[in-house]
């Protein structure tokens, strides 16, 4: 086991590794010039010189080799210095502080949400194949891995926030600070966030389950007497849960893809937009920081689902 | 006395190509501390007749017809998932499957796979279930069972894993067990010792014992009484003996030609059944082992399959050679 | 597997038709669950009683889709930042929302010496900065003189030096004289000298750390809280130095880049105003949902052909004109701005001083663009590439503009560039072709200079054509030392770039600003940097 989660690190790290070369390197081979856009927008107020343009260059160590720039980045964030936005004039890892704790906020509901929902409802169409629940819950799938989810959110303003007025449109409120308007802010981001993972889940635990029920174990289960709840639940989920939690690793990527989506159309101050306006005014300091946490977040993610399916499945673990 | 009779079960399967008849109107019976024999080739039927006993059949297969009557109750009258059905099923009735490799849970130590039947049915707790398991493990023959409760079943061979199948099977005492080709995926040496061990083991429990299987060398040796079954329904019946030594069905007979058997004389050359065993689905009323018949007249192709013919004492085929006495095969003409 | 496909799509189509009716917006979708008290939405255009005039108190709740990142450190702020810096800091002039001319602000009056090079400032006495401290003469030569530092005065190396004349009076003693000096100096935030020192302790960097994230300035508002692309609050500065002002106890702007949630924000009464619409529909929605409307003075869409290449193809005046005359702009204009947006046919929008009552030189004539074509050589056509960046208008007006040019034989490809290729284009490294450009307009047509001078700041020197006689005007007219004179030259250069085709005029955008009908506001009415949120109040509502 020991050597199965060293061997893992070491990938993850190799990963790692080759992450921040190519998101260094993309960056600045993409044309387009963040100090450019910075001076642009601000064009109308200041004169737009060279020479302000080679302070900014200057400041931001913009001005020496790449490779320099590079070994002197990994060296800042080895000392979790992740540099100065150009856009933003902040530390990065101040702003981090201030994006990434609503965004992984929203993010673990809405995984937990979907990963419980998803499993429960796929786990409910496969037991009930072809009856009612099966044939409301399967269209229903359909739509959900295949809604946009800016679109998905638009349409729960309109219905739940303008029409009904039941919940705010849009914003994030700290749960610390007032819970009630907190969590009635969340409510549609959380269900446009997961609407993808639940199901997709549930797709994937229906089918997987479907692969699992014939299974010969299963026919003994049933012959030793056991109840249904029992066969399903202690011989057949855990040996279904195997590709869902695959797709759970998936799935919070997805998730952090559609953060991006879901933080603009709900105004919430995560990381998500954090990471596109920087995209759009080529803030390389703020990208490639984002870039390398969310790595090393989905590397995490990766490694706690690799240990999982050790624990799921006794054969990973043993080998 | 009869411990369980099948009546003219009917399990039939609707798939997209036609209606299955996979079990057409079989009945049995088990009497107490019985060992019987089913055989027959695989398709046949046994194995489907044996699950629609135990309730086991999965859509699209259905019972559409006949009893099982068990301790006075026709199981039937059952739903599948009823708590009297399931108060049968593993504790009064149990099964042992033939792939060891896949019929164990992957993911749950054998020990509590034995052990969740013990707390299910005879309302053990953990302490109880545990011991009882540990102790059927010895008997069954599995070296350092205390050790080996927590593996998992991938660590086990084969053969360890059938020897818990069998251990799973007699854990709560079961007044019947089912084996369907119980040794079919072991090597010869292992399948033997099972087989052995299986025949212990119900004269221990003092239960009975199906043997579902398609080699009648299998049965030879433990059977009291065989049933042999062709296209879905019982083509004979009666006492080993009489079924290995004067076989009246031209299927049985077929059969044990090509079977080898240990206390025959050398030299004997083994004749294998031509043809094909018949597509079940629109099969016409006449016999349905006619193509395949070396004994077959020109009535055969005309009347329909005939019912079961006394041949003997307890001793029943069904076939158009026995319709009056007169008919009794030698099956070495 | 079928059946669960069509269930599926049907479930799909019940949902579309549940929720299409109210996107198209044909039903009135005036905010019902909110404010609901004392407003019948019924009734109030028709029985609205006129206000009894300014009310004092609420929060006017406001939400705007862009948001600004630094507070108070002049030498970084953005345009943007400018705008968001309004309620709590103010300049020594700003622009008057009706007149289109420059007003006093914290300077009370002004004298532009042309003789002696000098502009002095009189500055209004008793303000003070929201810390107490006073705002005198030492601390708006403090400000210039950190802006000067940083290189970031526009126009600030045409100072010699700055003198305290006495408390209330500063005079900025120049090297040479332009009549944009004395406003671009005027347009300059004023911030707490005294503020900057103390947050940093003698630590320059730890100064302007703090004057990101916060401001003490001398506005109608203070500024009390700023979280970062999320919301920002200001409150009533009780000590303000305009009598009796401002009405509203506080404004809080929340950011909300997505139009969609703004408009349902409105909608949903959770907002009063929403400070900057871009899309004329929105607006024309919220219009008809009973909303007010300020229509603000937008941008001015162009045409850039490209002539820094010697052997470029538009240093041809025949093919430029080609262009104006092939291009429909009364029809593009209505097409992209659904009738909001105002066609233009010369260097100046209709409201501007300089613009040139009548002047089109070059009106829509397919057959005069052709015949030049052919005059030019290009008989069989030429081809082009537009460059623009990936904004809706921009790639509408270069998709249109495509079309029309096909129309003669001039094959356009759409170059639609991120914004960092964009900028680098159109501010630093130039671009070869066409160049699709917004550019602000000013109500005192400095935006001639800014944009077109002859050292302009935008649009990279040298890639469009500036005639000689062009630039001899604009220089003529940024020295003239009259109103009149400079609002002549101006007319004059506008003709001349028309005569020249230096850039080909499109239209004018417009930019809105939407609000409850209980919210009485000017803002946007003249330009997005000049918001007298004092005036602001509200009804009950």
């Amino acid at each position: 086991m020991t050597k199965y989660i060293g061997q893992r690190l070491v990938q993850a790290l190799l990963t790692l590794i080759l992450i921040t070369l190519i998101v260094f390197f993309m960056m600045r081979l993409l044309p387009g010039d963040p100090l450019l856009i910075y001076l642009g927008q601000r064009a109308e107020l200041h004169d737009m010189t060279d020479e302000a343009l080679e302070e900014l260059r200057k400041e931001f160590g913009l001005d020496k080799p790449i490779m320099v720039q590079y070994v002197n980045w990994v060296a800042g964030a080895l000392r979790l210095d992740l540099g100065t936005s150009i856009f933003y004039r902040e530390d990065v890892g101040t702003l981090m502080k201030e994006r990434f704790p609503i965004t992984l906020y929203l993010g673990c509901i809405a995984m937990a949400v979907s990963t419980t929902a998803g499993i429960l409802i796929g786990l409910l169409a496969a037991v009930r194949r072809g009856a009612w629940p099966d044939k409301i819950i399967s269209p229903l799938t359909y739509i959900g891995v295949t809604i946009p989810a800016f679109w998905l959110g638009i349409i729960l303003i309109y219905v739940f926030a303008q029409k009904l007025g039941w919940l705010p449109v849009s914003g994030f409120t700290s749960p610390f600070k007032d819970f009630v308007q907190s969590t009635r802010q969340i409510i549609l981001p959380v269900i446009c966030l997961s609407a993808f993972g639940v199901a997709s889940t549930a797709r994937q635990m229906r089918s997987s389950m479907l692969e699992v029920l014939p299974q010969d174990y299963i026919r003994t289960a049933w012959a030793k007497g056991l109840s249904e709840r029992v066969i399903i639940i202690k011989h057949a989920l855990k040996n279904s849960l195997i590709p869902v939690i695959t797709l759970i690793g998936v799935g919070f990527r997805v998730m952090i893809g559609g953060s991006v989506l879901v933080e603009t159309v709900f105004a919430i101050p995560g990381v998500g937009r954090l990471m596109v306006s920087s995209i759009f005014s080529q803030d390389y300091v703020v990208v490639q920081a984002l870039t390398l946490v969310i790595a090393v977040l989905v590397l995490l993610i990766n490694l706690v689902i690799d240990l999982f399916y050790g624990w799921l499945d006794p054969r990973i673990r043993y080998n | 006395m009869a411990l369980l009779r099948v009546e003219d079960l009917k399990t039939y399967f609707q798939t997209d190509a036609g209606l299955v008849k996979a079990v057409d109107g079989v009945s049995f019976t088990v009497n107490e501390q019985e060992i019987v024999g089913v055989v027959g080739e695989s398709g046949c039927g046994k194995s489907v007749s044996w699950l629609s006993v135990m309730s086991l059949i999965n859509p699209p297969g259905k019972i559409m017809g006949g009893k099982v009557l068990f301790e006075g109750k026709n199981l039937l009258e059952y739903t599948r998932h009823s708590p009297e059905m399931r108060a049968v099923r593993g504790a009064k009735i149990s099964m042992i499957f033939q792939e060891p490799m896949t019929s164990l849970n992957p993911v749950l130590t054998v020990g509590e796979q034995v052990s969740e039947m013990l707390r299910w049915h005879l309302k053990m707790n953990d302490k109880e279930a545990k011991e009882r398991t540990l102790y059927l493990m010895n008997l069954v023959g599995i070296p350092d069972a205390k050790n080996r409760y927590d593996d998992y079943p991938h660590q086990f061979s084969g053969g360890m894993r059938q020897r818990m199948m069998i251990v799973m099977a007699m854990s709560c005492n079961p007044r019947l067990v089912i084996a369907d080709e119980p040794t079919t995926a072991l090597d010869v040496t292992t399948q033997a010792q099972l087989l052995e061990l299986l025949n212990e083991m119900v004269k221990e429990f003092q239960s009975s014992l199906v043997l579902i299987t398609h080699n009648l060398g299998v049965v030879a040796r433990y059977a009291h009484r065989i049933y042999v079954m062709y296209a879905g329904r019982v083509v004979e019946e009666g006492k080993a003996e009489d079924i290995f030594e004067r076989p009246q069905h031209p299927y049985t007979i077929g059969l044990l030609k090509c079977t080898p058997r240990l206390d025959e004389e050398e030299g004997r050359e083994l004749e294998p059944i031509t043809g094909l065993p018949p597509n079940l689905i629109n099969m016409p009323p006449t016999c349905a082992f006619l193509p395949r018949c070396k004994y077959r007249k020109e009535r055969c192709a005309e009347e329909p399959w005939p019912p079961l013919f006394p041949v003997g004492p307890d001793h029943y085929a069904r076939c158009l050679l026995h319709e009056n006495a007169e008919g009794r095969v030698n099956m070495n003409d | 597997m079928k059946n669960k496909m069509i269930a599926g799509l049907f479930l799909l189509l019940l949902l579309l038709v549940a929720v299409l009716p109210g996107c198209g917006g044909k039903e009135p979708a005036v905010p019902e669950n909110v404010n609901n008290e004392n407003m019948e939405p019924e009734n109030q255009e028709s029985e609205e009683p006129a206000p009894a005039g300014p009310r004092y108190g609420g929060v006017l709740r406001g939400i705007r889709a862009t948001f600004p990142n630094v507070m108070s450190y002049i030498p970084e702020m953005s345009p943007t930042d400018t705008t968001f810096a309004q309620p709590y800091a103010e300049m020594l002039l700003k622009y008057d929302d009706g007149e289109q001319k420059i007003v006093p602000e914290l300077a009370k009056s002004w004298e532009v010496d042309p003789e002696n090079l000098t502009i002095t400032f009189y500055l209004q006495e008793g303000v003070r900065f929201h810390d107490g401290t006073p705002f005198n003469a030492e601390a708006v030569k403090w400000n210039f003189e950190l802006n000067l530092e940083a290189g970031s005065l526009t126009d600030g190396d045409y100072i010699d030096w700055i003198e305290v004349v006495d408390e209330h009076t500063l005079r900025i003693h120049v090297k040479d004289f332009t009549n944009q000096l004395y406003f671009n100096y005027g347009w300059s935030m004023m911030f707490s000298p005294t503020a900057f020192e103390k947050a940093g302790g003698g630590d320059r960097e730890k100064s302007i750390e703090w004057a990101r994230r916060n401001a003490v300035g001398t506005g109608p508002f203070k500024l009390v809280e700023f979280q970062r692309e999320n919301y920002i609050r200001y409150e009533r500065n009780d000590d303000y130095w305009r009598e009796g002002l401002p009405y509203l106890d506080a404004i809080e702007i929340r950011y909300m880049p997505d139009p969609m949630t703004a408009k349902a924000s409105l909608l949903a009464g959770e907002a009063d105003i929403w400070l900057e619409v871009n899309n004329v529909e929105h607006v024309k929605e919220l219009e008809e949902a009973g909303f007010k409307v300020n229509w603000g003075p937008g941008m001015l869409m162009s045409l850039c052909p490209s002539v820094r290449n010697k052997n470029s193809k538009w240093h041809d005046l025949r093919l430029r004109e080609a262009l104006e005359y092939a291009i429909d702009r009364e029809a593009l204009a209505n097409m992209i701005g659904l009738g909001a947006y105002e066609p233009l046919h010369q260097l100046a929008v209709s409201d501007w001083p300089g613009y040139v009552p009548g002047y089109n030189p070059r009106p829509y004539d397919l057959e005069k663009a052709k015949a030049l074509l052919a005059e030019a050589g290009y008989a069989d056509g030429l081809e082009t590439t537009i460059l623009c960046s990936d904004n809706k208008i921009l790639r509408d007006t270069a998709t249109a503009i495509q079309g029309y040019l096909d129309a003669v034989g001039i094959k356009v490809h759409v170059d639609i560039a991120d914004m960092g290729r964009y900028f680098t284009a159109a501010f630093a490294e130039g671009w070869d072709e066409l160049l699709l450009v917004q550019s602000g307009i000013n109500p005192d047509a400095s935006d001639l200079f800014v944009h077109f001078g002859h050292d302009p700041m935008t649009f990279r020197t040298g890639d469009i054509y500036k005639s000689e006689k062009y630039l001899e005007l604009v220089r003529k007219a940024i020295k003239a030392e009259k109103h009149d004179e400079f609002i002549d030259l101006i007319k004059q250069a506008v003709v001349q770039a028309g005569e020249d085709a230096m850039i080909i005029p499109l239209y004018r955008t417009r930019q809105a600003c939407v609000m409850a009908p209980y919210v009485h506001s000017n803002y946007i009415k003249a330009h997005a940097a000049i918001w007298n949120e004092y005036e602001d109040w509200m009804e009950e509502h």
